[in-house]
């Protein structure tokens, strides 16, 4: 492997990770405050998707299908949230694991119904259609750097948010200690409602982002939604610090593997990684929940 | 969540696994009767996943454990028939072994090498619980699925055909309707088996440790190798069903082991009813039947089908097996209350 | 000293920054019944924890029968004699009375990877479990779920788990609690019926029953036990009662 290669793929397996931590932001918060298995996030990842390339298809406009995205997403997952699954907030896994995975699919078929069997294209505007040399001979995607940007501002701000606010200081102590979470007894329907929406529109953005590299299909978001998962497990489920740490060595690890071995064997690296890693810390490396 | 208190085996637990076999008994019959030999694929179909809810429902409804890798663990069964169908066939043995289309010996491999896997899989996913539980087991069927595609050699993504008849021992059960007997047979075995083992001092343990593991603890009872044996016990029996699955349709594909099945195997269990044995072989025959129904009506069938689970889980928590006992009558629970 | 069923030495636990156990040592002498009080929040619940195993000390010693057994996970702890019962009854909602204490027998009486016969028709399980069942009143409600019993039956299910395992040292985490005073009369009367068979560690707010049960009692105030004596002398004691005994 070249150093221009290893860069290359470092800046991959990196850009990787940050949208993976822009899906497991949502899905480690929501369970470790709501105690809710969200199977049906990767939905929400392909809402974004979808919603950001109809957005473009109908104005033209890259931009608005960007900021389109993460409020579709948002939107669904109010509904989402509100019409059925805040009902499941108290009851056991299972049950959340079933109506979650009805939930995905129906949606994935009623989004088939409305866009057809085809999939998608999102087209990149100019500005970002090129390559930036970074380092000399090695041309990189500048959207793929973009991507990079955006991620890691949002996940910046999601750490200052959560770290410096009052919000915030709220979220930890939800995430650590449900009793505090549920003691706090002002409008916790709002809070979670918003937190829930939250984790959407990161999962929206996410989509909409991944959109122009892949295609956009239904069922899109169930490979991801798996690394997401994987992702949650291995950062330690409720931690945000934790999420992020994984999704970058997630990220990483799978975009190496890929290019080092075979597709499907490197397919199955990332969870070996994460068995390796549970074997010895079944709680993850940020356990929340002491 | 399972609710059957381990009271003594009563002639009345045993009537309804008994009609439900002999209703799938009669199907090649009516089959030959009405000239449909599409029926017996169907029932095939219906048995087969029958046993691997019913493995599956071991876990889930008696040990507590929500498992989401066991489309995996039932991959790794039909792959070792097939592997093994494919080295018979090609006459190109591993090491010493020529490979074999005989099932007498494939099924308990694929049983050994199902339960092998199980054992691997829990031994890690069991140092956690709940919610770890089931992401690390749902990661585990992923892992399994890549692991089917990685086999180049066998097929890879596009799967694999068996192309050697299949026998058993001596006997030819390549033919449609000896084929779902054999498969019946399992069926029932499968029943006995894990029915017997519920009651049993085994059962017990498991089934105290899932719904209060403080006090199974607190008499002197570790969960974990229970569990684990439980978990292995279960992996070796959706082994068989894969099996099974394979030597049936003469074909072995990832897309059997992907993650959403194992999510169809979870439906099939809750959708029959958790509590008792016989729950998910039910809930597994109207999963089955509902599914080649609705995509009669409609390609878009998988809308109605989710909807229809979201409305099961808000609703009907105990499965249609609870729906029975409800409609057979309060009197016969107010006589189990004493 | 010689016949102590249970010595503890210098035991420590710390959650964060609070000292839940504070350089406890203690022991309990073979057939005694061991009192333990103190004001709620002086670490009563998380000392007899610490006893069966739920909890690992930070640091000390816990000896059974002069083995040290601080390192042993709670289920290998019950099986080598250690029972307890729950301030907080905790049970199988769907198993009968008699199923709970078939369970004690069958965990006490060896490995249960046994897989054919139905532990409900095993009779090497249901009597001694009966007999249990029998011994703390409960006869007539043997088979009835869990779910079903009142809490002051629930109260003697807990005392009927923990003597089906037939425990060389039984835990007794406020067995009274919530009781009204006829049930709490009675279950006064069973517990001097047990004590007369059984090493006991006993944990009550009900000071009737303490003084009249214990053949010693402990004060434990801030993890740490400040006195340690008969009946009479606790009684006397200037110190305990104005930590404890005076409100």
């Amino acid at each position: 492997m070249t150093p221009s290669l290893l860069i290359e793929q470092t800046l991959n397996g990196v850009q990787f990770g940050i949208m993976l931590f822009l899906m497991s932001a949502g899905l480690t918060l929501v369970f470790g405050i709501m105690n809710f298995i969200n199977l049906a996030h990767g939905s929400l990842y392909m809402i974004g998707a979808f919603a950001g390339a109809a957005t473009q298809a109908a104005t033209g406009s890259f931009a608005l299908a960007i900021v389109a995205a993460p409020i579709a997403a948002a939107l669904a997952g109010l509904v989402l949230e509100s019409a059925l699954l805040r009902r499941f907030y108290g009851r056991d896994h299972l049950d959340q694991v079933l109506v979650t995975f009805g939930t995905i699919l129906a949606l994935n078929e009623a989004t088939r119904i409305l866009f057809g069997l085809t999939p998608l294209r999102m087209d990149l505007p100019s500005a970002l259609a090129g390559h930036v040399e970074i380092i000399p001979g090695a041309p990189y995607p500048t959207f793929r750097l973009a991507i990079l940007a955006v991620g890691l501002l949002v996940a910046a701000s999601l750490y200052v948010i959560i770290m410096r606010t009052r919000l915030g200081m709220w979220v930890r102590a939800g995430a650590s200690d449900r009793q505090i979470a549920s003691a706090m007894g002002v409008n916790v329907p709002l809070v979670f409602a918003a937190l829930f929406a939250t984790g959407a529109a990161l999962a929206g953005l996410a989509g909409v982002m991944a959109a122009p590299i892949l295609s956009v299909q239904v069922g899109m978001g169930e490979p991801i939604l798996i690394l997401a998962l994987v992702v949650t497990v291995i950062g330690g489920i409720g931690s945000i610090r934790g999420a992020f740490v994984a999704a970058l060595l997630v990220g990483v690890v799978d975009t190496f593997a890929r290019v080092l071995l075979t597709p499907a064997l490197g397919g199955m690296a990332i969870f070996m990684t994460m068995a390796a890693i549970l074997a010895f810390r079944p709680k993850g490396l940020f356990p929340a929940h002491g | 969540m399972a609710d059957n208190p381990p009271h003594p085996v009563r002639w009345r637990d045993a009537l309804p696994p008994a009609i439900l076999i002999a209703t799938l008994a009669a199907t090649p019959l009516v089959a030959t009767a009405i000239g449909d030999p599409f029926l017996v694929k169907v029932a095939t179909r219906v048995v087969i996943f029958s046993i691997a809810a019913v493995a599956l429902n071991f876990v889930l409804g008696f040990g507590g454990l929500v498992s989401l890798c066991h489309a995996g663990l039932f991959g790794v069964g039909g792959y070792v028939v097939g592997v093994l169908a494919w080295h018979d066939f090609n006459a190109e043995p591993v090491w010493i072994f020529h490979g074999t289309s005989n099932l007498a010996i494939s099924l308990p491999l694929a049983a050994m090498t199902s339960g092998l896997a199980a054992a691997a899989v829990g031994a890690i996913s069991l140092r956690t619980s709940g919610p770890y539980f089931l992401m690390i087991t749902l990661a585990f069927n992923q892992m399994l699925y890549y692991g089917a595609i990685a086999l180049q050699k066998y097929g890879g993504e596009d799967g694999l055909q068996i192309m050697s008849d299949v026998s058993l021992g001596p006997f030819d059960v390549s033919n449609r309707y000896r084929f779902f007997y054999l498969a019946l047979v399992v069926l029932s075995a499968t029943l006995l088996l894990t029915g017997r083992f519920v009651r049993s001092r085994f059962g017990v343990a498991l089934r105290a440790a899932a719904q209060n593991e403080t006090r199974a603890i607190a008499v002197g009872i570790d969960p974990w190798v229970y569990r684990l044996v439980a978990f292995v016990i279960s992996g070796a029996l959706v082994g068989v069903a894969g099996a099974l699955l394979a030597a049936g349709q003469q074909f072995v594909s990832p897309v059997d082991m992907s993650w959403d099945r194992s999510g169809d195997l979870v439906v099939m269990a809750v959708l029959g009813g958790i509590g008792v044995v016989w729950g998910p072989a039910l809930g597994a025959a109207v999963f089955i039947v509902l599914e080649l129904v609705l995509s009669s009506w409609t390609s878009h069938w998988q809308l109605a089908f989710g909807l229809l689970v979201v409305l099961i889980v808000v609703t009907l928590r105990g499965g249609l097996a609870d729906l029975g006992r409800a409609l057979a009558g309060a009197r016969r629970m107010e006589a189990a209350r004493g | 000293m010689a016949d102590a069923i249970l010595q503890v030495e210098c035991l420590m636990k710390s959650f964060g920054g609070l000292r839940a156990t504070n350089d406890l040592s203690m022991n309990v002498e073979r057939g005694e019944c061991h009192a333990i009080i103190g004001p709620n929040g002086a670490g009563k619940t998380t000392f007899i924890a610490q006893l069966q195993g739920m909890l690992r000390p930070d640091a000390g010693v816990i000896r059974l029968e002069g083995r040290d057994i601080a390192g042993e996970p709670a289920h290998r702890r019950a099986r080598m004699g250690i029972a307890r019962s729950f301030q907080i009854t905790s049970l199988v909602p769907n198993f009968t009375a008699l199923d709970h204490a078939a369970l004690a027998v069958q965990a006490r009486s060896g490995h249960s990877f046994r897989f054919w016969r139905a532990a409900r028709r095993d009779a090497r399980l249901l009597d001694p479990a009966r007999e249990a069942i029998e011994t703390v009143g409960l006869g007539a409600r043997a088979d009835t779920q869990a779910r079903d019993l009142s809490h002051g039956e629930a109260r003697q299910l807990e005392l009927a788990i923990a003597i089906a395992q037939r425990p060389k040292l039984l835990l007794l985490d406020e067995p009274m609690a919530g009781m009204g005073r006829k049930d709490g009369a009675a279950m006064t009367r069973l517990l001097a019926q047990l004590k007369r068979t059984y090493s006991m560690i006993l944990i009550e707010h009900d000071m009737q029953a303490v003084f009249s049960l214990a053949d010693r009692i402990s004060v434990l105030v801030a993890g740490h036990i400040i006195r340690t004596g008969a009946p009479a002398e606790i009684r006397a004691d200037p110190e305990v009662r104005a930590a404890y005994l005076g409100h």
